[in-house]
C-alpha cells in the first residue's frame, strides 16, 4: 500500500491555490470558506493531487469535496494511507 | 410566440414534413423549410410583431442600417430552419451531408490537430450552432460537445452523443441545475478529453451563472457569459480554433475556420470573453439574417433571463442608453 506523508499532501494545495503561509491548513480547512480557494484553484488543486499521487477523481466525488480531509478519504479510498509521521 | 404553439409547429413538423424533406436533396429541402419561415412570418401577425420588434431594436442598439422588413421575413425563414438543428442532413450517405457544407479554412483545423493536444474549438449561436458537430461526425473526427444537452437533432448525432464513460459524451453535457462543485468536475472532464487529443466543440456566447461567469457586452447589453472555453485553453495549452457556421440562401451552409491560437496562461479570461463576443457583434452586423435568437434576448424579461442579464448605467433600457460599443451616442448623454 502507498504511504503519503500528510504535510506533504498540504503543501501541495498550498503550492497549487497559492494559499499564504500564515493561513493553516489542516484536515477540517474547508476549501472555500478556510482556505479562500475560488472553484479555478479548486481545479488546480484537484489537478495537482491527482498528478502527485497518480490517481483519478470522479465527478460525483469531485461534486462532493469540501475540504482537505474529503479529499484525503478519497485517497485512503484508493489504498493511499496516510503515513503516521 | 407561445410554448404551446411552438410545440405544435415542432410537432407537425417532425410528424409529417421531415420524413417527406429528407427525401429530397438537402439544398432545396432547406429552402422548403425556409420558406414556411417565411410563410408564417407573412400569415401569423402575432410572430411577425414579435420578429419586427426584435430586429427593429436590434438594429437601432447596434446603429445598423438594415432593411428592417426583409431581414426580419428572411431571418424568420432562417429561424425555422434553425430549429431543424441537423436533422435534415441525416441519413446513412456521408457525402450527401458533406456536400452540403462549403468549406474555409479547413486547414487551420488540421493545423491545430496536428499539435496533438487536443483543440478547443469555438463555435456560437450564429447560423447553424449544431452544424460544426454534424460535420466533424461525418469527417469521423473524435470530438466532444460541451454544452446543455440539445434536443431534437438527427439520429446520427443522437447517436454519437449517446456514448458514456470516462470520456463518453453523455457525461460531458452540462447542466444549470447547479450542485455542489459541479462546474470544476465539468473542466477536470475536459482537460482529461482534451489529453486524450479529441476536439471540444465549446460555444462562446453561452449565458450562464456559476461562480466562473464574467460579465460582457453583447448586442447592447451586459449578461453573465461562461468562460469556460478560455479557462479550457488556457489550463490545457491546446490551440482554440473559432467556427462560424453561416446559413446560406442556396440552402448550403458555410463551415469557416479561423486561425489557430494560444491563450497565455496569464491573459485576462473575462477580456477574452468580450474579444470573442465582438467577433459575433461584426458578424451579426453584416449578416443580421444569421443572428437567430440573439435578437430576441434583449426581449425575454423571465426569471432565468433576469438572472443573467446584468443591469449597468449603460445597459439600463430604460434611458435608452445603447452600446457604446457600436459607438452610438446616449440621448441621455445628449442632453
Amino acid at each position: 500500500m502507498n504511504e503519503i506523508r500528510r504535510e506533504e499532501l498540504y503543501a501541495v494545495i498550498r503550492q497549487a491555490a497559492k494559499i499564504p503561509a500564515h493561513v493553516l491548513i489542516n484536515d477540517s480547512s474547508r476549501f472555500v470558506q478556510d482556505l479562500g480557494v475560488d472553484s479555478l484553484d479548486l481545479v488546480g488543486v484537484l489537478l495537482s493531487i491527482q498528478d502527485n499521487y497518480n490517481f483519478e477523481l470522479t465527478d460525483d466525488e469531485i461534486g462532493a469535496i469540501a475540504s482537505v480531509g474529503d479529499v484525503l478519504n478519497l485517497m485512503a479510498q484508493r489504498g493511499l494511507k496516510l503515513s503516521a509521521a | 410566440m407561445r410554448r404551446s404553439g411552438m410545440n405544435l409547429r415542432k410537432w407537425l413538423m417532425n410528424t409529417f414534413a421531415v420524413p417527406v424533406l429528407r427525401r429530397m436533396p438537402i439544398d432545396r429541402a432547406t429552402n422548403f423549410v425556409e420558406s414556411i419561415g417565411r410563410w408564417e412570418y407573412d400569415r401569423v401577425p402575432e410572430l411577425r410583431r414579435h420578429i419586427d420588434q426584435a430586429v427593429a431594436e436590434a438594429a437601432q442598439r447596434m446603429n445598423a442600417s438594415w432593411d428592417l422588413s426583409t431581414t426580419a421575413r428572411n431571418l424568420s425563414g432562417r429561424l425555422t430552419r434553425w430549429r431543424l438543428r441537423d436533422v435534415l442532413l441525416d441519413g446513412p450517405d456521408a457525402d450527401r451531408a458533406l456536400n452540403a457544407f462549403e468549406i474555409v479554412g479547413g486547414e487551420h483545423l488540421e493545423q491545430a490537430m496536428a499539435e496533438q493536444r487536443g483543440v478547443v474549438l469555438l463555435s456560437n449561436h450564429f447560423g447553424g450552432h449544431i452544424l460544426p458537430a454534424h460535420w466533424m461526425l461525418r469527417k469521423n473526427l473524435d470530438f466532444r460537445f460541451l454544452t446543455e444537452r440539445p434536443r431534437h437533432l438527427s439520429k446520427s448525432l443522437e447517436t454519437y452523443f449517446s456514448s458514456t464513460g470516462t470520456m463518453g459524451q453523455q457525461e460531458m453535457f452540462v447542466s444549470r441545475k447547479k450542485k455542489g462543485n459541479d462546474g470544476v468536475a465539468s473542466i477536470i472532464r475536459s482537460l482529461r478529453v482534451l489529453k486524450s487529443r479529441y476536439i471540444i466543440l465549446v460555444a462562446s456566447d453561452v449565458r450562464w451563472l456559476d461562480n466562473q461567469s464574467v460579465t460582457a457586452q453583447f448586442l447592447g447589453e451586459h449578461w453573465k457569459f461562461t468562460p469556460i472555453w478560455a479557462i479550457l485553453a488556457q489550463r490545457s495549452g491546446a490551440p482554440v480554433v473559432s467556427v462560424y457556421c453561416s446559413m446560406l440562401p442556396g440552402g448550403t451552409h458555410r463551415l469557416e475556420f479561423a486561425e489557430p491560437r494560444h491563450i497565455a496562461p496569464n491573459a485576462d479570461i473575462s477580456e477574452l470573453v468580450q474579444q470573442e463576443l465582438r467577433q459575433i457583434e461584426a458578424r451579426v452586423l453584416a449578416d443580421p439574417e444569421n443572428a437567430n435568437d440573439y435578437f430576441f434576448w434583449a426581449l425575454d424579461h423571465s426569471p432565468a433571463a433576469a438572472e443573467l442579464r446584468v443591469i449597468t448605467p449603460s445597459t439600463d433600457t430604460s434611458k435608452s442608453m445603447p452600446s457604446p460599443h457600436f459607438g452610438i451616442e446616449s440621448p441621455v448623454l445628449r442632453k
